[in-house]
């Protein structure tokens, strides 16, 4: 695998990210949501601002998935529908290299996407007349760019395979499963008689856990950062994670055959 | 340029579908030497794409093989030297023109300058100077099969495959085309290309297979296949069996 | 052939326009009776209630017991109430719980002011939640801010006249600004309205009862710090017969009826700002129901 090559189609989907201009509607929509929150009259109290963190980082997450989840499913199946994936690899650039690159620029684009988010929002909360602790803000973000990372490998494993709409399907209730479904596993559990409570046990080991990305609490309830030592540990789950997800995808890749879309 | 650019041998693609078994090519071989402008006709469905398909890596032979100068079809190695240019290509509509062609230089792992230097002169050849720093999106149809032109011999290949390059061109856009390919025949580049378009294949191959359901059904030089025809329009319509469908 | 002019074109625009035209039209007005239709149906449920209120209808409730409950999560500093769990050693709990904190924890001092604006929500979603209101003047009181948390039971008092708890507030807030007679007369106002006849039984009596005993306590004291013992003896008297056996009580009874008539000490009065203040100091229960600590 060549770095550079890499680089080269990850360019492209930011090129493409950029240009498409449906982050901004995004940027756009989460500014107006969190200024609608802002204007409210809260018994003339000042210095109010857990709710708009609140609500913004709820946002900035919702609208995250949404990014990941739509520049990352789209990659490959709009490659094939236009041809444009011809070619691409007519040239010595391997499906490895594809996915991965695909992988690259997705995530770095809705990681970007939130960064533009994440500062509207601190610019929002200090007009509000509160801050950010800076270390839990810095902690926050880079455990949230480890999610979209995951989302994006869940977007790409589905669209190796899927069309578009499928894959981005898939991806959403994949990633909702793992964000808030898979965390209720242990209270479930409790109660689960014995066939059900294995599955739930593999469905709980097996599915991502996407909870252990955010650390919105920390931020909203000034609990102050978390230990580095466990934010590395976390980070080190993610990569492993992601590495899982994309020998995934390209052991579903590798070999597919490709139609040309005219044909069919 | 030694050896030959093109081989296959016994190269058979089969795939199932709801009709059943389906031969896309059925044991062709064909030999392409190097330096040559090699004419690969045949009717729609004749497996012309699937035969390029395969060495460009993108479908693995049912049974046969493909090389390309030499190196196995499915190593990297052998797409080093390869430029492809798909039927109705479309280039990636947000980057403009010449950040579609350095994309396919560092895809190509070329030097900065050089990529600077080949783009430049790839859009100067191809008339697309102008609108070089344009988005793609806005280019007409014969500039977007010149910029796919130029994206393919970004890397200066050994071997083009080329897959229908004059296809809905306006005769202008044609005459560009056919220059564009002379001169990179006369640089000692191979060529391998299909095209309905059977009088420019005339005018410009050394050499034509004609592909039928997935089997050569004849091979050689143009002047030499023509024969009592007196077009290779006639022959191809004769050979192909696709006379009959027209009438007299 | 049709030659097509300019006039040609500005007519097809026209016929666009006006055929787009039509159908906003029509979607705006079929839109509006709809909701006109929804919002008429459900008014008397929400007759005092906001325009968002209003607009939402029945779905207002459901949004305001979610806002109820994230203020409810706000004073746990985020932390959800605790039930029992399973895989408390797996990797995933243990890495969870480093990084969200899950230690049960309250908010204290002017940290309380962060769950006003969801209790706000749920006193514009649904007006008729007075439980809301009292819980922010209660969180109010506790910041000091007398000013916003009057403002706040005027407002309720506007949408629920008779209700004593929204006058037992204000007469407290009364007594702590030092306005002894508007306290009184509010007080005795919302003992009027405190009707204790019901069963004794019930949460919702018993929560009354404890009321009535407070809106007595605070109107003896009133009285004795305006020197008419007599009368808080009567209402201390009062007391007694709600709950019976109150130690306390009966030692203050004792104490004023050994005092002439008229002698004011303002003793009474200082005793339950006092008690107010270390209650407020030591504060550390739910302001909402359903809290197991």
């Amino acid at each position: 695998m060549k770095i550079r090559r890499i680089i080269t189609i990850a360019k492209t989907v930011w090129l493409e990210a950029l240009r498409r201009k449906d982050v901004y509607v995004l940027l756009i929509l989460l500014g107006i949501m969190i200024v609608a929150v802002m204007s409210l009259d809260i018994f003339g109290l000042g210095g109010v601002v857990g709710y708009v963190k609140d609500v913004g980082l709820l946002a900035a997450w919702f609208f995250g998935m949404v990014v990941a989840i739509t520049i990352s499913t789209r990659q490959l199946p709009d490659e094939e529908k236009a041809n444009t994936i011809f070619p691409l690899l007519a040239k010595p650039v391997t499906r490895a290299e594809l996915l991965t690159g695909k992988w690259a620029g997705a995530t770095v684009s809705a990681t970007i996407a939130m960064l533009a988010c994440y500062l509207l929002l601190a610019v929002l909360v200090k007009l509000k007349g509160g801050a950010f602790e800076g270390f839990t803000f810095l902690q926050c973000y880079l455990l949230h760019a480890w999610a979209i990372g995951v989302i994006c490998a869940i977007g790409i494993l589905f669209s190796t395979r899927l069309n578009k709409d499928a894959a981005a399907t898939l991806s959403y209730v994949t990633a909702g499963a793992a964000f808030l479904l898979i965390p209720q596993i242990p209270r479930i559990v409790v109660n689960a008689q014995c066939v059900q409570r294995s599955g739930l046990l593999v469905l709980y080991y097996i599915m991502p856990h996407l909870e252990l990305f955010d650390m919105r609490r920390r931020m909203v309830h000034d609990w102050g950062p978390a230990s580095w030592s466990s934010l590395l540990y976390v980070m080190i789950y993610g990569l492993v994670l992601i590495g899982l997800l994309l020998v995934l995808s390209w052991l579903a890749y590798r070999r597919k055959v490709l139609s040309r879309a005219d044909l069919f | 340029m030694k050896g030959n650019g093109i081989e296959m041998r016994g190269l058979t693609v089969t795939y199932a579908s709801r009709m059943g078994t389906v031969n896309a090519l059925s044991g062709i071989n064909l030999t392409v030497p190097s330096g040559s402008v090699f004419g690969f006709l045949g009717p729609n469905g004749a497996g012309k794409t699937t035969a390029m398909h395969v060495l460009l890596g993108f479908i693995t032979p049912t049974s046969g093989h493909a090389s390309i100068f030499g190196e196995d079809v499915q190593g990297s190695i052998a797409r080093q030297r390869i430029g492809y240019l798909p039927e109705h290509p479309i280039a990636y509509r947000f980057l403009t023109g010449r950040e579609y062609l350095q994309m396919a230089g560092s895809l190509f792992l070329l030097e900065p300058t050089q990529i600077k230097s080949r783009a430049k002169l790839l859009l100067g050849q191809l008339d697309l100077i102008d609108a070089a720093d344009r988005r793609i999106s806005t280019y007409s149809r014969g500039m977007m099969q010149r910029i796919c032109l130029a994206h393919t011999l970004m890397s200066d290949p050994d071997l083009l495959i080329l897959d229908e390059p004059t296809g809905g061109l306006d005769p202008s856009g044609r005459m560009k085309i056919r220059m564009m390919i002379n001169d990179l025949r006369t640089r000692g580049k191979t060529i391998f290309f299909s095209s309905h378009e059977l009088s420019e294949v005339e005018l410009m191959c050394d050499s034509v297979a004609i592909l039928a359901d997935g089997e050569i059904v004849a091979e050689g030089k143009p002047a030499a296949l023509v024969g009592e025809d007196k077009s290779l329009e006639r022959y191809f319509l004769r050979v192909t069996g696709t006379e009959k469908e027209i009438g007299p | 052939m049709e030659t097509i002019t300019n006039s040609t074109v500005n007519g097809r625009r026209r016929e666009r326009f006006y055929g787009w035209a039509a159908v906003i039209i029509l979607w705006t007005t079929a839109f509006s009776m709809a909701c006109y239709s929804d919002i008429a149906k459900h008014s008397e449920h929400n007759a005092a209630g906001s325009t968002i209120g209003r607009l939402l209808s029945k779905a207002s409730i459901g949004l305001s017991q979610a806002c109820y409950e994230r203020a409810d999560l706000y004073f746990h500093k985020g932390v959800p109430h605790s039930s029992k769990k399973a895989l408390a050693d797996s990797f995933y709990h243990i890495l969870n719980e480093e990084i969200n904190p899950s230690s049960h924890a309250h908010r204290h001092g002017r940290s309380l002011a962060e769950i006003m604006p969801w209790l706000k929500l749920v006193t514009s979603l649904d007006p008729g939640n007075i439980e809301a209101r009292l819980n922010a003047v209660f969180l109010l009181m506790k910041m000091k801010e007398f000013d916003v948390a009057e403002k706040v039971l005027m407002d309720a008092r506007r949408t629920n006249p008779k209700d004593h708890r929204v006058l037992l507030y204000l007469g407290r807030i009364y007594v702590k600004r030092e306005k002894i007679s508007e306290a009184g007369q509010i007080l005795e106002t919302a003992l009027r309205f405190c009707h204790d006849e019901a069963c004794a039984g019930c949460d919702h009596c018993k929560d009354t009862l404890i009321d009535k005993r407070a809106i007595l306590l605070y109107l003896a004291a009133i009285d004795e710090a305006e020197g008419n013992l007599s009368q808080a003896v009567e209402r201390l008297e009062a007391i007694i017969e709600i709950f019976p056996g109150s130690h306390e009580i009966e030692t203050t009874i004792k104490a004023l009826k050994k005092r002439p008539d008229g002698e004011s000490s303002g003793i009474l009065l200082e005793a339950l700002k006092s008690h107010e203040e270390a209650e407020s100091q030591t504060f550390s229960s739910c302001t909402v129901p359903d809290c197991e600590h």
